[in-house]
């Protein structure tokens, strides 16, 4: 093992990061587990491939606007359907959310077909050496994007008033709407927010890899397993934790052979649950 | 607060249970009268997409209904395809086998893909069904009960042909061999490693990874490491296309590369110059001459444009010829009888001629290359074009 593995975990792991930070978001908020989160990151990639393969632009350019669409698509989900039943079962929306990835799936195949595509750039199969060690540029993209998101996340929920209608949301629903916020407007933001960092996660994740209508549900569980390591309502946890399970993962891999990648995964999320369900950045990262 | 991760494990409770729903079969009685009944349960949906395949079926069927039927034991009978899609999930399939069986009344069965058709072959056996396939190289088939009739490509003719090209590609002859983790990619990486070394090829390093690996650092720097200028992966192709893409970015640049079933798929193109030059293992090519390809030409070109889609059909189109003629010659539409028959198979087909020994018949390997979007055969010498320099990677 050297250098360049463990500067590929750290890499990876900021990809796994953005993926995961929409998913604790939603979850901390709402309380929900939002199953077709993946589903939000691949129709990030999906309507980025329309101008970047249709128009030929660059998927960076097209970034803000994939994220303002699934935006755009996730808040009446949120707003009509999931918060309604939200309201009468907490374990409702969980099935919905279920129905919504099989739907989104069928969707994707029906529009898109089933073969995989990827976002052509530059800097997709590029590399650069910092201080001597060569890494893939868009994975260095990638994390200095999911620390400016996460840089945003984290202002927008403690430094203004929208923030503080979420955390009141978040903490109270009942005395926030007594107090006249908008519980249900407020919780839509959230999803939309959510679905906007997920696109964003999508959009790299075409140029990096590539995606077909079935990508979502892996990088579902890669999220889980974020949001399990670095517990609710910590952005500064979650991109830690993200690090951390592609350090983990890079380093398994390399020492124990490629069986290890998903092993890893699912032992980090499970073994975090028993043993710290709070997550393990919750109290130094809050 | 605290509830949530609780909450959390449920969760991932209940993806699992999700997962694995299949649907239950009610055993059914066997049927003489009517239509003779042929089920696939193949995957139409999911990971894998197979609807070439399925369309080739259905030729094969459509072209015998056309004639009024096939033959049956002195009087004519439609044949009837009953089609499940077990959305690329195995368990589906194996429920799905039942169901096309007991309560379909199928008499024979035809395959899916890969190892799904692996998995198949067990319960084609228990249920004793004849089953034939193509889509798995005649090397992966396990010696079953004697159900299970694979007519397609060998793995170690496509590896002969690839090691015979990239010793005159000026290589180092030091090989780096990726594949998957499961056990057709175990199969897959003893083989091509075996016949390597026969080849005179030495193996820089053989790894294997598991589907939907992203960061492949650790089989970039073997690679490296061991100097290895000729490639073999043999992976799922979203996995390739991550690979592709880290290795161009970590300047690892093999001479000569083979991208088994990755690069097998049309969305290989969007790749763009990245994928130009990686070789494919084809089982079919408009320029080789074989059967009936004006047919599937003329027929399918416009909806599958792609060499390897219209390989499929011919794959799909062959399997259900081969099965139709066993039902002609087996007089009867017994499953024991038809496969009684299949066993004496000597027959033309799309993929070239079909007649099995050990339930196995190795039809014709060919190596393509990709080049701008298209994949033109460079192997073997008839209806071959030039090999090109592998200028995706370099």
């Amino acid at each position: 093992m050297n250098v360049e593995i463990l500067a590929a975990g750290i890499l990876t792991g900021g990809l796994y990061a953005l993926i995961g930070l929409g998913i604790s978001l939603t979850f901390g908020v709402l309380g929900m587990m939002n199953l077709a989160h993946g589903e939000f990151v691949i129709a990030g990639a999906y309507l980025a491939s329309l101008l970047v393969t249709g128009a030929g632009w660059d998927p960076l350019a097209v970034l803000p606007l994939a994220m303002i669409a699934v935006a755009l698509i996730a808040y009446p989900l949120q707003r009509f359907l999931l918060t309604p039943l939200l309201r009468a079962s907490k374990t409702a929306p969980l099935v919905a959310t279920f129905g919504l990835l099989l739907l989104a799936e069928a969707l994707f195949q029906a529009v898109f077909g089933t073969h995989p595509k990827t976002l052509p750039a530059p800097y997709a199969a590029a590399g650069i050496t910092i201080f001597g060690i060569r890494v893939q540029t868009v994975y260095v993209i990638a994390f200095a994007l999911t620390v400016v998101l996460c840089g945003a996340t984290h202002l927008l929920l403690t430094r203004t008033r929208a923030g503080s209608a979420v955390r009141a949301a978040s903490a109270d629903p009942e005395t926030a709407a007594i107090l006249g916020i908008n519980v249900g407007r407020v919780y839509a933001m959230t999803l939309a927010f959510a679905a906007a960092l997920a696109a964003a996660g999508g959009v790299m994740t075409g140029v990096a890899q590539s995606f077909t209508p079935t990508s979502g549900l892996p990088l579902l569980l890669t999220g889980f397993a974020v949001m399990a390591l670095a517990g609710i309502g910590t952005v500064g946890g979650v991109l830690l934790a993200g690090v951390t399970l592609g350090v983990i993962q890079s380093v398994a891999v390399s020492v124990f052979g490629g069986g290890w990648s998903d092993v890893v995964v699912y032992l980090v999320f499970f073994l975090a649950l028993a043993i710290r369900p709070q997550g393990l950045f919750r109290r130094a990262a809050a | 607060m605290t509830t949530r991760p609780r909450r959390l494990a449920l969760a991932a409770a209940g993806i699992a249970l999700l997962a694995g729903c299949a649907s239950n079969a009610s055993p059914g009685a066997g049927s003489n009268s009517g239509p003779v009944v042929i089920g696939t349960s193949i995957a139409l949906s999911g990971t894998t997409v197979l609807t070439q395949i399925r369309d080739g079926y259905q030729l094969a069927i459509n072209d015998a209904n056309a004639q009024g039927g096939i033959q049956v034991g002195g009087s004519k009978r439609k044949v009837e395809l009953k089609v499940l899609d077990n959305r690329s999930d195995t368990s589906t399939m194996l429920q799905q086998v039942r169901t096309l069986v007991l309560n379909d009344h199928a008499v024979a069965l035809l395959g899916s893909c890969c190892q799904q058709n692996i998995d198949m072959q067990a319960q084609a056996d228990a249920l004793k069904v004849p089953l034939v396939m193509g889509a798995l190289p005649v090397d992966l088939l396990p010696s079953g009960n004697g159900y299970t009739w694979d007519a397609f490509q060998s793995l170690s003719d496509g590896a002969r042909g690839f090691y015979r090209t990239a010793a005159k590609a000026g290589t180092n002859k030091k090989v780096l061999i990726v594949t998957d983790n499961d056990a057709q990619g175990a199969s897959t990486a003893q083989l091509w490693s075996q016949l390597g070394k026969a080849a005179g090829f030495d193996m820089a390093a053989v790894k294997a990874v598991p589907t939907g690996t992203t960061n492949f650092s650790n089989v970039i720097q073997a690679a490296t490491s061991g100097n290895a200028q000729v490639l073999v992966a043999s992976m799922v192709p979203p996995d390739c296309f991550a690979m592709w893409k880290q290795m161009k970015a970590l300047a690892y640049q093999p001479k000569i590369a083979i991208g088994l079933q990755c690069a097998q798929t049309p969305g290989w193109s969007s790749l763009g110059a990245l994928g130009n030059g990686t070789l494919v293992q084809m089982n079919w090519t408009p320029t080789a001459g074989l059967p009936d390809t004006a047919e599937i030409v003329s027929k399918f070109s416009r909806i599958f444009p792609n060499a390897n889609d219209l390989g499929s059909v011919a794959l799909g189109y062959a399997e259900a010829s081969v099965l139709l003629n066993a039902i002609s010659r087996a007089g009867s539409a017994s499953p024991a009888a038809i496969n009684t028959a299949l066993a004496s198979t000597d027959m033309s087909t799309a993929l070239g001629s079909v007649k099995f020994a050990g339930n196995k018949s190795v039809t014709p390997t060919f190596l393509g290359q990709w080049e701008n979007g298209t994949i033109n055969q460079v192997w073997p010498a008839k209806g071959a074009m030039p090999l090109n320099p592998l200028t995706g990677l370099g």
